[in-house]
C-alpha cells in the first residue's frame, strides 16, 4: 500500500518562517534588557549588555542549527522525526499507533502563517511529538495522511479485495465529518454565553482597566475638575454623595469587566464546533488563536455539568469533559458544549456518554449548615480582627456575621449526591453550580475522611479519586453522616470490585 | 489489621525532633537578630517564643508518635489494599490492586539504620495518587511488593 501524498516520503523540513517566529518569542526578554541599559540609562555597568550579546550571538546560530537538523517525513508506515545538533535523535511513530493529530494556531503563528501539528499516542511520552511549524497546506495534508491511513486499515478489514483510491478515501473521510457535526455555536448564543458567564475573575480585569482609564485622567481629572469648580458645595458634601461616587466606580468597573468577559469569550468560542468521529470527540474554536482538541472517549473520566444563578434562570447550560492524560501528562478539562438549553444538553451529553439523572439528590447533613459557619466565621474573625483592633471605626462589618450563616445555608442547599448502579453523580456550589456525573468503574482509590470538628458531629466526607486533572477532581460527597457515609463508601467499592470482576470474566 | 514495625516511632521521634531544631534556630534567628533590630516596642521577652517552640516540639514528639502509630493501621486483602490512619482527622483509603500504575520500595538513612522501608503505590489518580506503607521490614516490603506487582494488571485508565 503506498501513500497518497509522495512528497512526504523524502525528509522535509519546516517551514522556513519558523525562524522568524522563533527568533521573536525569543527576542523580548533581551529587548527588555536592552531598553534598561541603554533607553532608560537605569544601569551604568554594559556587564548586563554585554551578556545579552552573548546571549544573541548564541541564539541565532541554535535556532539555525536546530532548524537545518530537524526534519521530518512520513514512510507507509511511519512518521519519523529526527532531531539534534550533537546528539541526533530519531523517534518513529508507526501510523497505526496514533490516536490524535492536534493543530493549534496562536495569534502570531497565524500572522505567519504557521501551524504546530502534535501527534498523541495511545502509549507513553516516549511516542508522542511535534511539528513546531509546518504551513498550513502541510498541516492538512499530514493529518489526512494519517487519518486516511486509518481510513483505510479498516476498509483492508473489512473487505480485503477492494482497491480504493486514496481519493475516494478523502472524500468519505469528510463526508464521514461533515454528518457528524454534534453541536455548533451560533453567533447569537455565542455572544449570550459571554454575557451570562459572569466570572468574579474578570473583575480583575475590570479593576485593571480601572486603572488604565484613571492613568489617562478620564476618571481622577473629571473627579478634580469636579472637585475645584464646586469648592463651597464640596464642603457641604454629605456622606451621600460620596457614597453615590463609590457606587458608581463600583458599577463602572462591574460594567467594564462585564464587557472584557464577553470579548473574552467571543475571541475564546469564536465558530465553536464539536464533531463526533468514532470513538472521539473533536473541538475546535477560537479567533486569534485557534484550536482543535481531540476528546479520546475511552480516556473519559467524568462529565460536568456547569451553570450559575444567571444562566440556569436562563436555562442555559454547559457540557465540559474531563479525561485522563496520556502517560505521565496530566488530564484535560474540555468544554464541549459551551452554551445549550437544558433538555438540548442532556439530549447531547447523552450521545457521548449515556448516564442517567436522579430525579431528587439526597442532601447532605443539616449539620453541614453549623460546621460551615463555624468555619467562615473564624477565618472572617481572623481577617477583621487586626482590621477593627487598627480603625474601630470599620465596627459596623461585623453586620456581615448573619450573611455567613446565610452562605453556609446556601452551601448546604445546593449540595446533593445520588448514586445508581453505574455512577456517583455529585451537586455543588452556589455561584459555579455543577452537577459531576462519575463512572463508579473509573475509581482510582477512594477515601472516607473524619476531621476532629466532623468526628464531633458524627459527620465524614467521602473523596472519589479518578485520574481527572487535579484542579478538576473536586468531587466529593461532604458532610454526610457518618453511618451514611461507611455504607456509601463500601457500597462504591462492591460495585467498583464487582464491575471489574465480570468485565474479567467477559473477556476471559 | 496488621500495625506498622514499632521501631518507626523512633524514627518518627527522631524526625520531629529535626524539624523542631530547625525551627527552633529559625526562631531564635528572629529573636535574637531580626526583631532586637527591627521593632523596637516588640512585647514579649527575648527569646521567649524560641522557648516556646522547643517546648511544643518536644511535647509534639513525645506523644505524636504514639498516638500516630497506634491508629495506623493497614490490611493487604484479596483485591486491595486498604489503610486506616490519622490521629485528629481520621482517613480510611481503598487502593484497588487493579489500579496500580507501579510500585517502589524507599528506604529513607534513618530507615536503613532500623531494617525498615516504606512501600510506595502509585496510581493513576489526582488527589491521593500515591498510598504509601512506612515502617515495614524491608523484607517484608520487598516482598509485598513483588506479590503485587503480579497481581497488576495492563494500566487502562
Amino acid at each position: 500500500m503506498t501513500t497518497p501524498y509522495e512528497e512526504y516520503i523524502e525528509p522535509r523540513k519546516l517551514h522556513p518562517l519558523t525562524l522568524v517566529y522563533r527568533l521573536f518569542t525569543n527576542i523580548p526578554g533581551l529587548a527588555l534588557v536592552f531598553y534598561f541599559v541603554v533607553v532608560e540609562k537605569q544601569s551604568d555597568q554594559y556587564f548586563y549588555l554585554i551578556l545579552s550579546l552573548i546571549g544573541l550571538l548564541l541564539l541565532f546560530p541554535s535556532i539555525v542549527l536546530n532548524y537545518i537538523f530537524f526534519n521530518f517525513q512520513i514512510t507507509p508506515k511511519e512518521l519519523v522525526i529526527r532531531s539534534g545538533i550533537i546528539a541526533k535523535r530519531q523517534r518513529s511513530i508507526p501510523l497505526e499507533k496514533i490516536q490524535n493529530v492536534n493543530i493549534n494556531q496562536n495569534f502570531i503563528q497565524r500572522i505567519l502563517g504557521l501551524v504546530r501539528v502534535s501527534i498523541e499516542t495511545a502509549g507513553d511520552l516516549q511516542t508522542e511529538g511535534a511539528l513546531e511549524f509546518v504551513s498550513v497546506h502541510d498541516a492538512n495534508e499530514i493529518s489526512e495522511i494519517i487519518k486516511n491511513y486509518k481510513f483505510s486499515l479498516k476498509k483492508d478489514k473489512n473487505n480485503d479485495t477492494t482497491d480504493v483510491s486514496p481519493d475516494s478515501i478523502q472524500d468519505e473521510a469528510e463526508e464521514h465529518e461533515k454528518s457528524n457535526v454534534l453541536f455548533e455555536l451560533s453567533w447569537r448564543n455565542l455572544i449570550v454565553y459571554g454575557m451570562v458567564r459572569l466570572r468574579p475573575l474578570f473583575l480583575v480585569f475590570g479593576l485593571w482597566l480601572m486603572g488604565i482609564l484613571s492613568q489617562f485622567g478620564i476618571w481622577e481629572n473629571t473627579i478634580d475638575k469636579f472637585v475645584r469648580d464646586n469648592q463651597n458645595y464640596i464642603d457641604s458634601l454629605d456622606v451621600f454623595s460620596i457614597t453615590m461616587l463609590i457606587i458608581a466606580t463600583i458599577l463602572v468597573t462591574v460594567f467594564l469587566s462585564w464587557v472584557f468577559d464577553i470579548l473574552w469569550t467571543i475571541n475564546e468560542y469564536f465558530k465553536f464546533k464539536l464533531v463526533n468521529e468514532e470513538n472521539k470527540l473533536v473541538t475546535s474554536y477560537g479567533l486569534l488563536s485557534k484550536v482543535r482538541v481531540t476528546i479520546p472517549l475511552r480516556k473519559l473520566q467524568q462529565i460536568t455539568i456547569l451553570t450559575n444563578p444567571l444562566k440556569e434562570k436562563l436555562n442555559f447550560f454547559t457540557l465540559t469533559l474531563q479525561t485522563a492524560g496520556f502517560g505521565q501528562k496530566s488530564g484535560s478539562n474540555q468544554s464541549v458544549i459551551p452554551l445549550a438549553k437544558y433538555e438540548e444538553l442532556i439530549e447531547l451529553a447523552k450521545k457521548i456518554y449515556n448516564f442517567k439523572l436522579p430525579e431528587k439528590f439526597i442532601p447532605i447533613s443539616r449539620k453541614a449548615i453549623r460546621r460551615a459557619f463555624v468555619r467562615y466565621l473564624v477565618t472572617i474573625l481572623l481577617l477583621i480582627a487586626p482590621l477593627i483592633y487598627f480603625l474601630p471605626d470599620l465596627v459596623w462589618v461585623v453586620a456581615v456575621i448573619p450573611l455567613l450563616y446565610y452562605a453556609a445555608y446556601l452551601r448546604w442547599l445546593f449540595r446533593g449526591y445520588a448514586i445508581n448502579n453505574e455512577h456517583l453523580i455529585v451537586k455543588q456550589g452556589f455561584w459555579i453550580r455543577k452537577i459531576i456525573i462519575i463512572p463508579l468503574k473509573k475509581m482510582q482509590t477512594l477515601h472516607l475522611k473524619e476531621t476532629f470538628f466532623q468526628r464531633r458531629l458524627n459527620l465524614a466526607t467521602i473523596y472519589f479519586d479518578n485520574a481527572s486533572s487535579a484542579g478538576i477532581a473536586d468531587a466529593k460527597i461532604a458532610d454526610i453522616d457518618k453511618e451514611d457515609a461507611y455504607l456509601i463508601y463500601d457500597e462504591i467499592y462492591n460495585y467498583f470490585i464487582h464491575h471489574i470482576k465480570s468485565n474479567d470474566r467477559r473477556s476471559q | 489489621m496488621y500495625s506498622l514495625d514499632p521501631a518507626i516511632k523512633i524514627i518518627w521521634t527522631i524526625n520531629i525532633i529535626l524539624r523542631t531544631l530547625f525551627y527552633t534556630i529559625f526562631f531564635a534567628i528572629l529573636d535574637f537578630f531580626v526583631i532586637p533590630n527591627f521593632f523596637y516596642d516588640w512585647i514579649l521577652p527575648k527569646g521567649i517564643s524560641t522557648l516556646i517552640i522547643f517546648i511544643i516540639g518536644v511535647i509534639v514528639a513525645v506523644v505524636y508518635p504514639y498516638y500516630y502509630y497506634k491508629y495506623w493501621k493497614f490490611s493487604v486483602r484479596e483485591d486491595e489494599v486498604y489503610i486506616e490512619r490519622g490521629v485528629l482527622t481520621r482517613v480510611k483509603t481503598t487502593a484497588p490492586y487493579l489500579r496500580i500504575q507501579h510500585l517502589d520500595v524507599v528506604q529513607s538513612v534513618l530507615d536503613r539504620m532500623y531494617g525498615l522501608g516504606k512501600l510506595v503505590i502509585y496510581t493513576a489518580g489526582t488527589r491521593g495518587a500515591d498510598v504509601t506503607i512506612p515502617g515495614l521490614p524491608i523484607e517484608y516490603a520487598e516482598q509485598l511488593r513483588d506479590r503485587l506487582k503480579n497481581v497488576t494488571p495492563e494500566d487502562e485508565v
